[in-house]
């Protein structure tokens, strides 16, 4: 039984992978085409980064021992941090009206974010819930 | 084997471009397995999403009131992870427009 979930489940990610774009649909925003609407998806692109960081900051603080998933201080202020900067910059991106410096400082803002939820603490969390599912299927 | 699979897909999501769309791909594929929770992330963000790429398909300025719209998502998001980077409760977020 547990074969066969884990076999459907690895199925359902690799028809994932093969069509991307349908998986993916939801969380893909279009290239802007004027200075209006760059500014509306600069907005949109960083509530969808946003999310996530709340993801994260949402979890329960780490205590000793530590019950994961949870978040610790110091990673929890990182996050936030470049959660406000994030947030900044796409206000100036929305507010500069399709500058592209300041479309482009926004999108670095954004990398910064996801280099962070790539950062080992945060990694580490995603392995551990990883081999939790995996446990529990 | 999963976790392979996942960092396939991130890596795929990235390949599609440099644009701000896949950006927001790739961090559906990274952040977003904090807590594997992206049926929340499509039931929340992804209509905002689509309402986005409906103004940007059209090619055409938001109206006033989409542009609020799109402001008063951003400020709930970060009053949100503020909020609860604070230690403090959730902030409700905007429902997404209707049209």
């Amino acid at each position: 039984m547990k074969a066969r979930i884990t076999g459907a489940l690895v199925a359902l990610i690799v028809l994932c992978a093969f069509a991307l774009g349908g998986c993916a649909t939801s969380g893909t925003l279009h290239k802007p085409t004027t200075a209006g609407n760059a500014g509306t998806s600069a907005l949109v692109a960083y509530a969808a980064g946003g999310f996530f960081a709340g993801q994260y900051l949402g979890l329960d603080p780490c205590a000793t021992p530590p019950v994961y998933p949870c978040k610790t201080k110091a990673v929890n202020d990182q996050v936030l941090h470049a959660d406000k900067v994030a947030y900044a910059a796409a206000k100036a991106a929305d507010a500069a009206a399709g500058d592209a410096a300041a479309k482009a400082k926004a999108d670095d803002a954004l990398k910064a974010l996801k280099k962070l939820g790539e950062s080992p603490p945060v990694k580490s969390q995603v392995d551990l819930i990883n081999a939790k599912n995996g446990e529990s299927q | 084997m999963i976790q392979v699979l996942l960092a396939l897909i991130a890596s795929l999501a990235g390949s599609i471009g440099g644009q701000t769309g896949a950006l927001v791909t790739q961090l559906v594929n990274t952040i977003g397995t904090v807590t594997l929770d992206k049926a929340a992330f499509d039931a929340t963000i992804g209509p905002w999403i689509a309402w986005a790429n409906g103004i940007v398909d059209a090619n055409r300025e938001p109206t006033p009131e989409e542009h609020a719209a799109a402001n008063a998502l951003a400020d709930a998001i970060h009053a949100n992870n503020q909020s609860l980077g604070s230690g403090g409760p959730p902030v409700p977020l905007p429902a997404p427009p209707t049209s």
